[in-house]
């Protein structure tokens, strides 16, 4: 019965494979020959290829709700006693399910796009339409063809093997998904780059739409890194939740480029300027993107198991990110004389200017995070020697230009745009420079004495006072003129200037996150101890007790409980439980740490191996201030979602309207 | 109080917060014995956070669960516990599996690439910039040679509306 | 400043050479790295004397040791029960093993790495007997003393206790004819 289902997946995929060829082909026609109705049915292929593609996942979702193991990838990935949960999030457990995720994202965001820019960018359209024609055929073509989800195994299995224990997490049902939300986002502003290089011209309303699209995908980009952080912090059980592993720089690196895009772009729409680095930008980004699939989906970095049998699939995926960053660059190099832009920076002291030294910062944190998760690579190819470049590398060097960062974030948003008198400039950093000061001093009172410590707290409470400051400068000027509260007057002032204070909530977000690093970096404590039942440690506020170890059996898995007490001053006030976990089908062993959060600090327990006399090793983390992390990820998220809900200010004056109608290329 | 001095309070004692909250309750009423971490652990966890799980993926022994690298950090004990120095024993697991057990590269040959160009990006990328903006304010000047002087920039502007 | 239609010309200009040169570069890179195991360790122990060990037999009371076994070419295959390569390898070994046994230029010992008694027993009992000996390396410090990463490694040692090389994955016919001849073993 169902294994026809896969069948018409399959069907459905290749049909749309098709689809997307002739949208090439009709788009590119109708650019040339400007003739309405092939352009009409490039634009409705892609929307037919979102409802194909939405049937082809939904058939291999509907193999895992049912455990049709006669499906490979089902019987690969599931089990028939996997709970429901974990065979939904199991589509986007392994290879060819991830990729079609992937696909169906970037057929959801296609067909957004040109349903809502179809009147508003007429000219750009046939560009837009073949560049995301051209993405979708080159991963539909790797599903079809190289990865394909919905192939058949015969005789089926009678139970399958099982999802990989450590995505066997409710985390793990929106890390992935949020990801690569954030990955295939970037694909519309690509297009819309690809389109304003060919046409020579981003006007107020190419700013307008990019920079919606950038801050979305951003927003689920960081979304998607902090769930993973989140992930690794409570399944991978090491206490921490960043290695700089190079999963994870790949996810980093497209945040960076993102985020320097989403500051440059307010030049372009204020100011008239930097054309040529903004689509430098977002082809940037979006290479990184595809990039970051590649290093994680291609086994060029990290080994991968089951999936690596087929060479033909690194080097697909390869070739396609080949002739997306030749296509994109090559535009970038030979059209930048075009897009010229038409203002002149006026002062060193003005936004202008702080934006391009934010943007270099960022760009350096970007180019280090990528030259040492390829490092080990050039190596190889170079000298045939194995080096690894790890988490004390990129702490050295990375972080100390994300810690400039953050010290721009005060600076930058107080300037003005053209320029500011240094005399006015000085008055408005007075204070966050003396709040520095007295944060240094209070760090080194608390024993602080490394250097970067130092500097990133320093930073923090530099740049904390500047945006509150700079809210209260706001707020007063507003009440001074309107004579309302103090109430009344924020929300006026934030509702009036809703891309500025979005953008300003975001930076008190990411300060947010910061400031938890910071006090769950600097002041985490850890043991390794063997503890005999009665026996105790002490961690952070906590008097931990061991009360021994006992069997806990899962649906498919068997387990290892330690029962921990824990008391505060004397007082009892829970139990703790982490476990050891043996998964029977894929016979692995995954660490369940039991942690209790709260916003003071995290108590974090991991059980180790079993030894004599019911005794056991035991791995305990106090991790002050970490919830803090998440919640500034939320402050972020509220920032954006105000920042997203302005209308910039080219569509604000009838002057600007004027020149938002696009201008005929 | 004005705002700014208020301010400038809730600022040192949210920075504060960290500082009372790590110190560890030394005065417990329980009267079980409490296990402390000693100087070996620290050194443990130090010389751990430096080396590479051989069999993992790019994690080291001291995060991975694997057995092949508790074995190690075992190993990093017993060594620490015989008096041997922490260079003594990264040196007894880079002889055996060579550069690659190093979290982070030894700082010879080739290796100064990781260093130097960061810099040299940043230098260069600096240069750039400063040169770029000097030609844009001579154009910016030629342009517009008797542009006022603006009193409200276009921030006050935005600050002001209603 | 410029006019329009001079400004829209494409130029070449030092940073297109520089992006195309990063872009191309990386590409390179990367295709050189599709074609690499991102696991593989090269071994240190190439080159240099073989690491001191005295292991329990595995199936009975002697000992396993590398001071016994001076003065004749070594081949010592690390392996386990567990290991799902080795019974790629096992066939080949236990013939070579049975070749070993009737020549005395050449000498092969196995150590069991990280395994059980038990567990290693089941696997010879289910895969065939090895005919040569093999130590028992339970929590793999040995392992680790040869630089041991993944399963199956197997080390050929020169008649002076000079590792010459090292294999890892499962042998092949080729593979051992070819590190045999490197220890001076023709086979």
């Amino acid at each position: 019965m169902t294994a026809s289902l896969v069948k018409i997946g399959l069907s459905a995929a290749t049909t749309a494979f098709a689809l997307s060829l002739f949208a090439i082909l009709a788009a590119a026609l109708a650019a040339r020959g400007s003739r309405p109705a092939f352009l009409v049915g490039a634009r409705n292929a892609l929307i037919v290829n979102f409802a194909l593609v939405t049937l082809a996942a939904f058939t291999v979702m509907w193999s895992f709700v049912v455990t049709d193991f006669s499906v490979l990838y089902v019987a690969e990935n599931a089990n028939s006693r996997l709970p429901l949960l974990y065979r939904l999030t199991a589509l986007w457990g392994a290879h060819e399910g991830s990729l079609l995720l992937w696909l169906w994202y970037l057929c959801l965001f296609s067909a957004i796009a040109v349903m809502i820019h179809w009147r508003s960018h007429p000219l750009s359209m046939p560009w837009i339409i073949a560049t995301l024609a051209a993405v979708q055929a080159g991963f539909i073509g790797f599903i079809v063809f190289l990865s394909s989800p919905f192939r058949e195994i015969f005789p089926a299995p009678p139970d399958g093997r099982d999802l990989n224990p450590l995505l066997q997490d409710p985390g793990l049902a929106f890390h992935p998904p949020l990801l690569y939300m954030g990955y295939v986002a970037f694909s519309v502003p690509f297009a819309f780059a690809v389109a304003a290089l060919i046409r020579g011209h981003a006007g107020a309303e190419w700013v307008r739409a990019v920079r919606r699209w950038t801050l979305f995908a951003w927003a689920a980009l960081t979304s998607g890194i902090m769930l993973g952080g989140y992930w690794a912090y409570y399944e991978l059980g090491w206490g921490g939740y960043w290695a700089w592993d190079p999963v994870e720089n790949a996810s980093f690196l497209p945040w960076l480029t993102g985020t320097a895009f989403l500051h440059s772009i307010m030049a372009q729409d204020r100011r008239n300027m930097f054309h040529t680095w903004n689509v430098f930008l977002i082809v940037t980004t979006f290479a990184l993107s595809l990039l970051g699939t590649f290093l994680v989906r291609s086994g060029v970095l990290t080994s991968v198991h089951s999936f690596a049998v087929d060479p033909g699939r690194g080097t697909y995926m390869l070739a396609f990110l080949a002739v997306v960053m030749v296509a994109g660059y090559g535009l970038v190099v030979w059209r930048a004389e075009r897009l010229t832009a038409a203002t002149q920076l006026e002062s060193a002291w003005s936004r202008e200017a702080m934006l391009l030294v934010n943007n270099l910062f960022l760009l350096a944190a970007a180019a280090v995070v990528l030259l040492g998760t390829l490092y080990p690579l050039i190596v190889e190819a170079v000298s045939g020697d194995r080096v690894t470049v790890g988490a004390p590398y990129f702490n050295k060097v990375a972080i100390p230009m994300l810690v400039a960062v953050v010290f721009l974030m005060g600076i930058g948003p107080v300037v003005p745009w053209r320029s500011i008198k240094a005399r006015r400039l000085r008055d408005l950093l007075r204070w966050p420079a003396l709040a520095a000061l007295v944060a240094l001093a209070v760090a080194l009172l608390a024993g602080v004495r490394e250097a970067i410590g130092l500097a990133a707290i320093g930073a923090v409470a530099f740049t904390l006072s500047a945006t509150l400051l700079d809210f209260r400068r706001s707020v007063a000027a507003h009440r001074a003129v309107a004579r309302g509260g103090w109430l009344s007057s924020t929300w006026r002032v934030m509702r009036n200037a809703r891309q500025r204070y979005g953008g300003m909530i975001v930076h008190l977000g990411i300060l947010v996150i910061a400031f938890g690093m910071l006090a769950s970096g600097l002041f985490q404590q850890t043991v390794i101890v063997s503890l005999k039942p009665g026996e105790s440690i002490a961690l952070g506020p906590y008097h931990v007790t061991f009360r021994g170890v006992e069997s806990v059996d899962g649906p498919n898995y068997r387990a290892r409980a330690g029962r921990f007490d824990v008391s505060r001053d004397g007082v009892p006030v829970m139990e703790m439980r982490p476990e050891k976990r043996s998964y029977q089908e894929r016979q692995m062993v995954t660490t369940e740490a039991a942690i209790a959060s709260s916003l003071m600090g995290d108590l974090y327990l991991v059980l180790g191996d079993e030894a004599a006399h019911g005794a056991a090793t035991v791995r305990g983390y106090w991790n002050p201030l970490i919830l803090w992390l998440w919640v500034g990820w939320l402050v972020v998220l509220v920032g954006a979602a105000v920042a997203g809900s302005a209308r910039l200010s080219a569509a604000r004056t009838p002057a600007a309207a004027a020149v938002a109608q696009e201008q005929p290329a | 109080m004005r705002p700014r001095r208020i301010l400038a309070i809730v600022l040192v004692a949210a920075l504060a917060v960290p500082a009372v909250a790590v110190p560890v309750s030394t005065t417990s009423v329980l009267a079980q014995p409490v296990k402390q971490q000693d100087a070996v652990d620290a050194r443990v966890f130090a010389i751990g956070a430096k080396l590479r799980c051989p069999v993992c993926q790019s994690e080291t022994i001291l995060d991975s669960h694997s057995s092949s690298a508790k074995e190690m950090l075992r190993i990093v004990r017993e060594q620490i516990d015989a008096g041997r120095s922490d260079v003594e024993i990264v040196g007894y697991f880079h002889d055996r599996y060579g550069d690659y057990v190093l979290m982070q590269p030894p700082a010879r040959g080739a290796n100064h690439v990781l260093w130097v160009l960061p810099l040299l990006i940043l230098l260069v990328g600096g240069l750039w910039l400063a040169r770029w903006l000097g030609r844009s304010r001579r154009a910016a000047a030629a342009a517009a040679p008797a542009a006022p002087a603006v009193a409200f920039t276009e921030h006050d502007l935005e600050r002001l509306k209603l | 400043m410029t006019t329009l239609a001079q400004s829209q010309a494409p130029k070449l200009r030092p940073w297109k050479l520089v992006l195309g040169g990063i872009v191309m570069a990386m590409l390179a890179v990367l295709a050189w790295g599709l074609t690499r195991d991102p696991s593989y360790i090269p071994s240190q122990l190439v080159g240099r004397s073989v690491p001191a060990f005295a292991l329990p037999e595995l199936n009975g009371n002697g000992t396993v040791a590398a001071d016994d076994l001076r003065g004749t070419p070594l081949v010592i295959n690390f392996w386990a029960s567990w290991c799902v390569s080795c019974r790629a390898e096992h066939g080949l070994l236990t013939g070579f093993g049975r070749e070993v046994a009737s020549r005395d230029d050449v000498r092969i010992v196995g150590i069991n790495y990280r395994d059980a008694p038990a567990a290693a027993a089941r696997f010879q009992d289910e895969l065939g007997t090895f005919s040569y000996r093999s130590g028992q390396d339970p929590s793999g410090r040995t392992g680790i003393d040869f630089g041991v990463y993944g399963l199956p490694e197997t080390f050929f040692i020169d008649r002076d206790g000079i590792v010459m090389a090292r294999h890892v994955g499962p042998l092949t016919e080729a593979a051992l004819k070819h590190n045999l001849s490197l220890i001076g073993v023709t086979r």
